[in-house]
């Protein structure tokens, strides 16, 4: 690992507007407090991307924890050829796919689908609507891993091609490959349902 | 008449970035059109269902918080362990098999594992050793079954022993090497 220029290590006050990759070599320097002001900048994102994996917020903000607990333990090698938040989606992707092999919901969780807000001006326009939401998220659950991390990137978190690319670790062209077939297996199961 | 487009290139449309060439055989071509349309319309359905519900405002501190104290109970990995670890486990293995080498009495035992592999379960003998722990250990492994204790001694996962089980014939060979020196010394 190459020791960071100290020149580039941000001042104890500068810890919250340095950014991350001065963030980055205040951690390795021994600053843990640097690691906090990550974590603070990047919650929300990873919490987010952990929710469209699982829909239940507590299961989200237990995957989310997770994913800074093996950041923190890998930032020392993280080499930085890639961004900061790009290499959290990394361990967040593969964080959620192990999480969703492995448990598999019978049920969609009661605050993705049963909340619905029936108070409106047309109620039950939005309980059809929330019907179809549930589909899509039930047909979104059933694609193949690296389908439904191209998706969720792309549509949900608005990641580009090439960004998706480095988060998964594949070329431009598999990845829009995987977001093409994802497209048409959600077609096919939502026309089924 | 141009080819279709590839599925690379239906993203592509659907998300306004074909090129102008290709865009013409879109207009063109109804099948290509068709698919362009239906991917686009997918993609509009999908963010009507965009919505995270947004915790309450005190969850944030308290995910910071409870991160930071489950970083702070995992097991840290410092970075000199990596390579120093199997240094230390090998000097370790080393320590025990001198101590085994070196015991008293470690001949008749050795005639004694070896008598007993060779006819089946057979009574430990106690060695002449002043040695009152000891002899308490021994005196409790007397009545189990020489399967049992074989089974209790032999080298687990991670361990100095499982370790050295691991070893190739040449780190093996330069093991031997380093404690024959080292017996060699001590003699």
């Amino acid at each position: 690992m190459t020791p960071p220029d100290a020149g580039s290590i941000p001042a104890a006050s500068d810890l919250t507007t340095a950014d991350d990759r001065g963030l980055v070599d205040a951690f390795r320097a021994g600053r843990r407090e640097a690691f906090d002001v990550i974590v603070e900048r990047h919650r929300r994102t990873v919490y987010q991307l952990c929710y469209r994996f699982v829909h239940s917020h507590e299961d989200a903000a237990d995957l989310a924890q997770d994913v800074f607990v093996r950041a923190f333990r890998g930032l020392g090698s993280f080499k930085q050829d890639a961004a900061l938040g790009t290499w959290l989606y990394r361990i967040g992707v593969n964080v959620c796919l192990n999480r969703v092999a492995v448990k598999r919901p019978q049920t969609e969780p009661i605050d993705a689908s049963q909340h619905v807000d029936a108070s409106g001006p047309d109620p039950l326009q939005r309980v059809v609507r929330a019907e179809r939401a549930s589909q899509v998220r039930a047909a979104i659950a059933q694609l193949p891993p690296k389908q439904r991390a191209a998706l969720i990137l792309r549509v949900y978190q608005e990641l580009s091609h090439d960004e998706i690319a480095a988060v998964l670790g594949s070329s431009v062209g598999a990845v829009k490959a995987n977001f093409f077939h994802a497209l048409g297996n959600l077609r096919k199961a939502l026309n089924r349902s | 008449m141009t080819t279709h487009l590839t599925p690379e290139e239906i993203v592509d449309a659907a998300e306004g970035r074909l090129s102008v060439t290709r865009q013409a055989h879109v207009s063109s071509c109804r099948a290509c059109a068709g698919d362009v349309a239906a991917h686009a319309a997918l993609l509009q359905e999908l963010d009507a269902v965009r919505d995270v519900p947004e915790p309450s405002p005190l969850f944030w501190d308290h995910f910071s918080a409870r991160t930071r104290a489950a970083i702070a109970a995992a097991p840290q990995r410092s970075t000199w362990s990596h390579w120093l670890r199997p240094l230390v486990a090998l000097a370790a293995a080393a320590a025990v098999l001198l101590v085994v080498w070196l015991r008293p009495g470690r001949g008749d035992d050795a005639d004694m594992l070896s008598g007993s592999r060779a006819t089946g379960p057979a009574p430990l003998v106690l060695p002449a050793v002043e040695d009152g722990p000891w002899d308490l250990v021994l005196d409790l492994a007397s009545g189990l079954p020489f399967e049992d204790v074989q089974q209790a001694a032999a080298p687990r996962r991670g361990t100095a022993d499982a370790l050295i089980d691991e070893l190739t014939p040449a780190e093996r060979e330069a093991f031997v090497k380093l404690l024959r020196s080292e017996i060699g010394e001590l003699e």
